[in-house]
C-alpha cells in the first residue's frame, strides 16, 4: 500500500502528533501508515483523508 | 513520545511478571497477591468499554477465590508479604490510572487489534505449556502441585502476551 500522507501533511504544515490527535490515534499508527506498513480500516482512512482535506483515493493507493 | 510510553508499559509488564515469578520463590501468597494486582492493573489499562474489562475482572475474581482457598489451607497469611503485594499493586494501579487520565491516546484500532492477537497467541502458548506440564507430570518425570501448575500457566500467559504484543507493535500491522 502506498500513501501520500507525508506529502499532504507537509503541505498543511502538520506534524505526525497533530495528525494523530486530529484522527484520534497513536502517533506510531501514523508512522506505520506513512510507511505503508499498516492497512487502516475504512473509518480511519476516511478520517485521515478528511484531516488532510483530500479524498481517500488521493491519500491511499494499492 | 507515544512509542516511548508504550515501551515503558511493556517493560513494566515484563518487570512485574518477573517480580511475581521471583516472589513465588519467597512466598507463594506474596506471588499470588502480586499476580492479582497485575491483573487488576491490566483491566484498568484496557479500553473504556466495560465488556472488554469483563474477562480480566472475572479472571481476577477467580484467582482471588483460589488465593482465599490457599490462605485458608495454610497456617495463616504472611502479613508482611501481603502488605508488600498490596503496596506494589496500589502503585501499579495508580500508575495505570495516571496514564489514563493524562489524555494520551493509549489505544486505537491498531493497538486493539494487536492486543487481541497477542491474547490469542498467548492462549496458544499457554495451551502448549499445559500440554507439556501435563505430560511431564503424567510420565512421572516431574511432579507438580496444583499451585505450581496454575502459577506456571499464569506466568506463561502474562509473559508471552507481553512479548508477543511488543513484537507485533514493532512489526506495525498485526495481520
Amino acid at each position: 500500500m502506498k500513501t501520500r500522507i507525508k506529502e499532504l501533511r507537509a503541505r498543511y504544515g502538520m506534524t505526525q502528533e497533530e495528525l494523530a490527535k486530529k484522527v484520534g490515534v497513536r502517533r506510531e499508527t501514523i508512522v506505520f501508515l506513512e510507511q505503508g506498513r499498516y492497512n487502516p480500516s475504512l473509518r480511519l482512512a476516511h478520517d485521515v483523508a478528511l484531516a488532510l482535506k483530500s479524498k481517500i483515493d488521493d491519500v491511499f493507493s494499492f | 513520545m507515544a512509542q516511548k510510553e508504550n515501551g515503558k508499559q511493556q517493560l513494566i509488564a515484563v518487570a512485574a511478571a518477573i517480580l511475581v515469578l521471583l516472589s513465588s520463590l519467597i512466598d507463594a501468597r506474596l506471588s499470588f497477591a502480586l499476580a492479582i494486582a497485575g491483573l487488576f492493573a491490566i483491566s484498568f489499562m484496557m479500553k473504556d468499554k466495560l465488556w472488554r474489562q469483563a474477562p480480566f475482572i472475572l479472571a481476577s475474581i477467580m484467582i482471588a477465590a483460589v488465593v482465599v482457598v490457599v490462605l485458608n489451607s495454610q497456617d495463616g497469611p504472611s502479613l508482611p508479604g501481603l502488605a508488600i503485594g498490596g503496596l506494589v499493586g496500589a502503585i501499579i494501579i495508580a500508575f495505570a490510572l495516571y496514564r489514563r487520565k493524562s489524555g494520551v491516546v493509549l489505544n486505537d484500532e491498531r493497538t486493539i487489534a494487536i492486543h487481541n492477537r497477542a491474547m490469542a497467541y498467548s492462549w496458544w502458548v499457554s495451551y502448549l505449556m499445559i500440554a507439556i506440564l501435563f505430560w511431564f507430570d503424567y510420565s512421572g518425570y516431574m511432579k507438580l502441585t496444583a499451585i505450581q501448575f496454575g502459577g506456571a500457566i499464569l506466568f506463561t500467559m502474562l509473559i508471552s502476551q507481553a512479548l508477543i504484543k511488543r513484537y507485533l507493535l514493532f512489526k506495525g500491522d498485526p495481520e
